[in-house]
Parts: structure tokens; C-alpha cells; sequence
């Protein structure tokens, strides 16, 4: 009898339970949730780019303007024969034709590009650090396809810079919330280059001064937030107030101030309607993102998780700090009056403003985990088909030159006299070399229409889509002279609205 | 039912911004602007150096056998035809492209038998003269336009009998606005009142539409007609010095003729020198018609030696084509 089998057995392993977390995964972002949102900012980015790019016209007459004045002074010319520059000459008409003279008119638009797509990446990071990563992408992807978005980086004029220059004072207070004299000097400084840059944008820095108060209140209280601010705008004042003194910049923005480039005809309504086209869900979209934001600080998928935020007065404060300008802005401009030309460039910095909120709009829309994609896809979608077609009838809204530059080149001598209207976009068109500013006078400036019936200009251009009373006093008088032939007759407009007729002196 | 709210209220909020959203797209997605060259530059032929020699014969710019006689006859191909062209008629292409490829520019007179002068007037032949207009324009070869000639006599249904003045003013300066307002800028129009005979004093400053809406003035005159025999001062002499008072615009003669008589070599021989010698007078049509009269160059030999004779001088004739 051999002893029983005994077999060696492992004592059981003592399972113990992991400690369970609330939720699987944390609430603050990743190195690679970072790294996804910065590759989704670049695909916005880059849509951005390419709704811009697809845009075209030959150069607007401020562009003109502005080159000219800037290739007057890159070479030490006269530029007195142009129309004024409302900014500071040694800034951005310098840095665009500088660009110009290097890659051409598309050369200096895509600085506006570069500027633009900045401004994006600025209010990205504005938004992220204020709301999330979330409403920070859904901001810029409805800043992307906003129409003053495609139109203002898509022409060479100043407005794409002081347009990232607000943002980036705007983006400053935020980013350097933690240091007063930091954000202060930054904010201010970029500020004051905003104004320098387009006298015009100086309406928008109170809102700028506005957003320093409300955004750092959760930080460091009513008292030192509104210390910052007058801090803020105390440095912006001094600082425009002395590059106006030293820049001798007083006669421009005398002229700014007294209506310039933007006076317009327009009235109150229709200013009204056009921005509320241009931007009138985005500014919803805001509005629903302040309601959201006022009722509720955070969203959060952490169940339990404990939501932090500002109080609501100060949530208040902060939605309306950066959306309100849009609205305010555009009532103001219905009561002072602006052309249709400069709203969608005054709308575009409204809109940018109010972007961190239209992404909270959006991201709120969106609801915890996704639970509503169909209202911000809904929205997202009107915003860049209205976009898309605002943003071309807004970049083809003045008169397309090639034909008449084409035809002109074989007419004009360098001795010649000529009425033109906004002839800066014919100088600039022909090139430096074929005329002098000084030898073409502006059909709507025109003092002596005796001049026209004594045939002293050698050609004239009229737009058939002036006001009659541009063009009636130059048609009479070329009637009562006789001294003048049609030559030829350009269709000049993307909609078949408007012709150029060229008449040329009897020889 | 909240979520039905949110998107209700949501929708209301879209339609409202919505609304207003299409003011600013105007501007379909794929316009273009076309790209345009320059119009037929017709400038060098305003005043050439050069002068203009002008023929009007049986069937005008169809009838190549019968230029070919007159250029034989006359020993120099003419530069100029002229085409009689009725008001309600389209626009002659083909004619006036046949000329052109030739070297010859057309003079179409244009003649309103059965439109009147207030019907031009008030636009109520716009549509018409709009399609003749873009047909001219579009075929961009020069043109000499005169539109209802001998306006200031009374034997057109467009002269004086029917009409003021003024009438005819007003649907030549329409006529014309509507070819501005077309881009059709290859024409040179011409205005052209019958010089004063013994049988009538025909006025002409009072049908003066304007230099502004003439290149060329055109007396038309015959050497005889109703026993009414001239030299070629007589015939035009006090014409040019008349329109001298309201115009520069240079001269064109855009009918003129003699019927056989002794006094046709000179008269022809007068008139291509007064031509030759004055930097003002363009060149001549000649009536080279068998009608009622003879009016042909051909009529008897010594005109015809006269005519051959006269515009032999280099001055005479030259290609349109490459003027300038």
C-alpha cells in the first residue's frame, strides 16, 4: 500500500481590485489631445487659406493707395499726388510694398493672409485658454469661414493687421492674465500699433480695454481688473498720442477723424442689413454662447467632477465684453455713416472679438459628449455658405481694371493729362514708370469741368456706375465742347452692372 | 420637449439672421469679367493724310464685276463705297466685310423711308437700332455712317416737309447715345445736309447736331440739276464757308456728280483739286450712276480722260486697312 498522492497545489492568489476611477480618462488635456487640437487648428487653418486664396480682383483703389504710398516711400518719392493714408505710412504701406516689389500685388495680399491666419491661431489660443480646447477649435473653425475672414486676408490693405493686432492685445490680457505690468505693456503695446497701423481700428480699443477688465475679474477681483484696465488704457493713449506727435501723423487723422476713406452713403438701414448678413448668426451664435455661458460655467463629462468657474456676474461680463463691440459697433456705424466697403472690414474685427464665445456658442450647441452634433453642424454649414458668397461679392464690389490697364497702356504718355475715377488703381496698374500720380485727376474731385469742354485732358474714363453727379458734369461738358470720342467701352463688373468708357481728344 | 424648445427657438433665431443673410451676394459664384481687346481704332482714318476716293455704283458692295469696271475705268481702285441701306434693313455683314477685305471702307446711308424721325426719337426703335448697333460693333471694321441725308430739304419723307429741325436732332443724337452706350466706337458718322441751290435755300446750322456727335460733315451737292450749272466754288464754295461758322470737323463729300455736259471734264477736274489742296476736304463719292441722267465718269471720254487724270495724283486712294 504506497502512501496517498499527494499533489502540491499553489495556494490560491488573492485577487484584490484595482481602485476604480470615476471616469477613464482625465478631464485635462493630453500631450496627445494637444497634439490632435493643434493638427485640427492647422486643417481650420488651412481651409482658412484656401477659402481665401480662391478669391480675386485686380487691385481695390485703397490698395493702390496704400502701395503706392508705400513704394513712394520705400524709394524716396513724391507721394503727393495720392490720396492720404488714414495710418501710420511707415508701417503697414511700407511692409506691403516692400512685399509688392518683391512678389506683386498677390505677394502683398498674402501678408493680409498671413495676418489673418495669425489672428485665427491668436483667437485659438485665446479661447483654449479661456474656455477649452473644444470651444477654442469650433471658434476658429466659424472665424475661418466667416466672410470678412476670406475677404480681409485676401487684400492688401491694413485692415488684416489691425485686426491681429487687436487680437493679439486681446489675446495678451488673457495669456499674460497672470501678470499685470506683462499684459498690460503687451496688450498696450499692440494696442497702439492697432491704431498706428489703421487710425479707423482706434473705435475698437475700448472694447479691447473692455475684454483686459472682464477677463481677469475671476483672477484678480473687480478692484485690481479695473486697475489693469485704466492701467491699459492709459498706455495706449500715451503711446498713440506720442506716434501721432512724433510720427507727425495729426493731418491724416484729422482726416480719418473727419469721415476719409469711410465716409459713405449708405444709410442707417442699410448698414444695418448688410451687417446683419455679414454677421448675424455668427453674432447669434455668440449671444447663444453668452446665455450658455452665463447659466452654466463649465460642461463637464465627469460625473461628480466639481465645475469651476467664474462667478456669474463676472461670466457676464466676460461674454458680453467680447461680444457686445460687434453689435455696438455696428449701430454706431449705422448712425455715423460708412461706405459698404469698409463695413465688412468693421464687422471682421466684431467677429473676431466675439469668436471665443461663438466657439462656447458652438461647443455648448454641441452639448456634453457630443449629444447634439446637428445644431453646430447646421450652423456651421449657413455660416460658410453665406461666407463663401459674401466673402466673393464682397472681394469683386469695386471695378476689375485689366482691361482698361491693358487698353490704357497703349493710350497714356508720360507727359499726358487725364481724368479718370480713383485713378490710383490706374497709376498703380500701369506701373510707376508710366505715369505720375500728378498727371491724373479724379473725375470725383474734379473743380474745373471747363477743363473737360476745353479739351484739356488728353483721355478721360468715366464708370458708368458713378453717381450721376460725378458723371453728368464731365458728359456735358464733353457734349458742349466736342472735343472728345468714345474709344472703347470695358465691362468692368463681375455682375455685368457697370462698363469704363474710355474718350479720347479729337486730334 | 426642452430639446424640441432649444430647436425651435434655434431655428426661429437662423430664420431671423437668415433673412438678411443674401443682401450681400450678389455676385454669382463663377463670374468672370471677360476679358475685351480694344476696338478698331478708327482715329487714323478721321483725317488721314491721304484722301478718300468714293464710288457709289450699280448693286454696291455685291456687284464686284461692275467696281472692277469703274476701277479699270478710272485707273485706280476707289477706297470708298458707298451703301444705301434702308432703316428697317439688318445691318449689311457681309457687303461691307467683302469691301473691307478689298481695301475699302463703306459709307452707309442710312435712310428712315419707313420709320419716322419721332419714332427714332422716343426709343421706340431702340431694340432695332440696339441689334444694328452690336452687329456693327461686333464685326469691328470701320463704318462711315450718315444717317438720313439731305435732311434739310423737303423731298425725303425724313426732310422738311414732315419735320422740324429738331427732329431730326433728336433721333441723330439718340441714334448715337445708343451706339455709345453699345461700345460701338468703330463708326464715324457722318452728317450730310444738301448744299443751297438756285431752287432753294436749305439751311444747315439749324440741323447742326453738335461736334460731339460728328466726326465728318458732308455737303451733297450736284454740278447741274434744274438748269442750276456750277462751278465747283459755286457749288460749294459757300457751304464750306456756312459750316466754317460752327464747325472744324474736316469734309467729306458723300454724293456728288455731273450729268454729261461740256463743262464735266472741269468740273471734275475742280473738285479733285480743291480736294488735293485743302487739308480739310477728305475725298468724294461719285454718283456713278445711269440714272435720270449720266452721271457716270464714263458719260462721254473727255470726263472720263478728266476723271483718270485727276485722280491719278497718289493722293488718291490709299488702303484703309493700314492707316494709321
Amino acid at each position: 500500500m504506497g502512501s496517498p498522492l499527494i499533489t502540491r497545489q499553489d495556494p490560491p492568489r488573492r485577487y484584490v481590485l484595482p481602485v476604480t476611477p470615476k471616469v477613464a480618462w482625465s478631464a485635462r488635456p493630453g500631450k496627445r489631445r494637444e497634439n490632435l487640437s493643434r493638427l485640427a487648428l492647422l486643417a481650420v487653418l488651412g481651409l482658412q487659406a484656401v477659402l481665401t486664396l480662391r478669391l480675386g480682383n485686380s487691385a481695390s483703389p485703397e490698395e493702390a493707395t496704400l502701395l503706392l504710398n508705400g513704394a513712394a516711400r520705400l524709394d524716396g518719392t513724391d507721394a503727393s499726388g495720392l490720396p492720404v493714408v488714414l495710418g501710420a505710412p511707415f508701417l503697414y504701406p511700407f511692409l506691403a510694398a516692400f512685399a509688392e516689389q518683391s512678389f506683386g500685388l498677390e505677394g502683398a495680399r498674402a501678408l493680409s493672409l498671413l495676418a489673418v491666419l495669425a489672428a485665427n491661431a491668436l483667437l485659438y489660443a485665446t479661447t483654449r485658454q479661456l474656455f477649452g480646447v473644444r470651444p477654442a477649435l469650433l471658434g476658429a473653425g466659424v472665424f475661418a469661414v466667416a466672410a470678412p475672414t476670406a475677404f480681409l486676408g485676401n487684400i492688401a490693405t491694413y485692415d488684416a493687421f489691425s485686426l491681429l493686432l487687436l487680437v493679439a492685445a486681446v489675446w495678451a490680457t488673457v495669456r499674460f492674465s497672470r501678470s499685470a505690468v506683462l499684459s498690460v505693456a503687451l496688450a498696450g503695446l499692440f494696442g497702439v500699433l492697432a491704431f498706428a497701423v489703421k487710425f479707423g481700428s482706434g473705435i475698437f480699443l475700448p472694447a479691447v480695454v473692455g475684454v483686459a477688465f472682464a477677463v481677469v475679474i475671476p483672477r484678480v477681483g473687480a478692484g485690481r481688473a479695473a486697475a489693469r484696465a485704466a492701467g491699459l488704457l492709459l498706455v495706449i493713449l500715451i503711446g498713440s498720442g506720442f506716434l501721432v506727435v512724433a510720427g507727425g501723423l495729426s493731418d491724416a487723422l484729422g482726416t480719418a477723424l473727419s469721415g476719409g476713406a469711410d465716409a459713405g452713403e449708405a444709410g442707417a438701414g442699410t448698414i444695418l442689413y448688410d451687417a446683419t448678413a455679414y454677421g448675424g448668426l455668427y453674432v447669434l451664435t455668440a449671444l447663444f454662447g453668452c446665455f450658455s455661458f452665463w447659466r452654466t460655467a463649465a460642461m463637464s463629462e465627469i460625473p461628480g467632477a466639481e465645475v469651476r468657474g467664474p462667478r456669474k456676474g463676472a461670466r457676464l461680463l466676460i461674454s458680453l465684453s467680447m461680444t457686445l463691440p460687434a453689435v455696438v459697433l455696428t449701430l454706431y456705424q449705422s448712425v455715423v455713416g460708412t461706405d459698404e466697403g469698409s463695413l465688412i472690414r468693421h464687422v471682421g474685427i466684431g467677429l473676431a472679438l466675439a469668436t471665443p464665445m461663438a466657439g462656447l456658442g458652438m461647443s455648448r450647441m454641441l452639448g456634453a459628449h457630443f449629444a447634439s452634433p446637428q445644431y453646430p453642424i447646421l450652423v456651421w454649414i449657413i455660416l460658410f455658405t453665406f461666407g463663401y458668397g459674401q466673402a466673393l461679392s464682397a472681394m469683386t464690389a469695386w471695378p476689375q481694371t485689366d482691361n482698361l490697364i491693358a487698353f490704357l497702356r497703349t493710350e497714356v504718355k508720360a507727359e499726358g493729362k487725364y481724368l479718370a475715377p480713383e485713378p490710383q488703381t490706374i497709376v498703380y496698374g500701369l506701373g510707376r514708370d508710366a505715369t505720375d500720380p500728378a498727371q491724373w485727376t479724379d473725375v470725383g474731385e474734379l473743380a474745373d469741368a471747363q477743363a473737360v469742354r476745353k479739351g484739356e485732358y488728353d483721355l478721360i474714363v468715366l464708370d458708368t456706375e458713378a453717381a450721376p453727379e460725378i458723371n453728368e458734369p464731365v458728359e456735358k461738358e464733353m457734349v458742349d465742347g466736342g472735343r472728345y470720342r468714345l474709344r472703347a467701352r470695358f465691362d468692368h463688373s463681375y455682375d455685368d452692372s457697370g462698363d469704363y468708357e474710355i474718350w479720347v481728344k479729337y486730334r | 420637449m426642452r430639446k424640441t424648445a432649444a430647436a425651435a427657438a434655434l431655428g426661429l433665431l437662423l430664420a431671423g439672421s437668415l433673412s438678411a443673410c443674401g443682401t450681400a451676394m450678389s455676385t454669382p459664384p463663377n463670374a468672370k469679367v471677360e476679358v475685351q481687346t480694344a476696338p478698331y481704332d478708327v482715329r487714323p482714318l478721321l483725317r488721314p493724310k491721304n484722301k478718300f476716293l468714293g464710288v457709289t455704283y450699280e448693286g454696291a458692295g455685291t456687284n464686284a464685276k461692275a467696281l472692277k469696271k469703274f476701277a479699270n475705268a478710272a485707273g485706280k481702285k476707289p477706297n470708298m463705297v458707298a451703301l444705301y441701306t434702308d432703316f428697317k434693313e439688318d445691318y449689311p455683314v457681309e457687303k461691307v466685310k467683302g469691301l473691307w477685305d478689298q481695301g475699302i471702307v463703306s459709307l452707309l446711308v442710312w435712310e428712315p423711308f419707313e420709320t419716322g424721325l419721332g419714332a427714332i426719337a422716343d426709343g421706340s426703335e431702340d431694340d432695332r437700332v440696339v441689334r444694328f448697333a452690336r452687329a456693327v460693333r461686333d464685326l469691328d471694321i470701320p463704318l462711315v455712317l450718315s444717317f438720313a441725308h439731305e435732311m434739310n430739304g423737303n423731298w425725303y419723307p425724313w426732310g422738311t416737309k414732315k419735320n422740324e429741325p429738331e427732329d431730326f436732332l433728336a433721333a441723330h443724337r439718340h441714334l448715337h447715345d445708343l451706339f455709345v452706350k453699345e461700345g460701338t466706337t468703330n463708326v464715324i458718322w457722318l452728317w450730310s445736309p444738301n448744299v443751297p441751290s438756285n431752287s432753294g435755300k436749305y439751311k444747315f446750322q439749324p440741323y447742326w447736331p453738335g461736334d460731339a456727335y460728328v466726326d465728318w460733315v458732308g455737303p451733297i451737292g450736284y454740278f447741274e440739276w434744274s438748269n442750276d450749272s456750277r462751278s465747283f466754288d459755286q457749288l460749294f464754295g459757300p457751304s464750306l464757308t456756312a459750316l466754317r461758322k460752327f464747325t472744324k470737323r474736316p469734309v467729306l463729300f458723300p454724293e456728288t456728280a455731273s450729268p454729261p455736259s461740256a463743262d464735266k471734264p472741269r468740273y471734275i477736274a475742280e473738285l479733285y483739286q480743291a480736294i488735293k489742296s485743302r487739308k480739310d476736304l477728305l475725298g468724294v463719292v461719285w454718283f456713278n450712276l445711269n440714272k435720270e441722267h449720266d452721271w457716270r465718269v464714263q458719260s462721254d471720254t473727255a470726263s472720263l480722260t478728266a476723271f483718270r487724270e485727276a485722280v491719278a495724283d497718289p493722293i488718291f486712294g490709299f488702303d484703309p486697312r493700314k492707316a494709321g
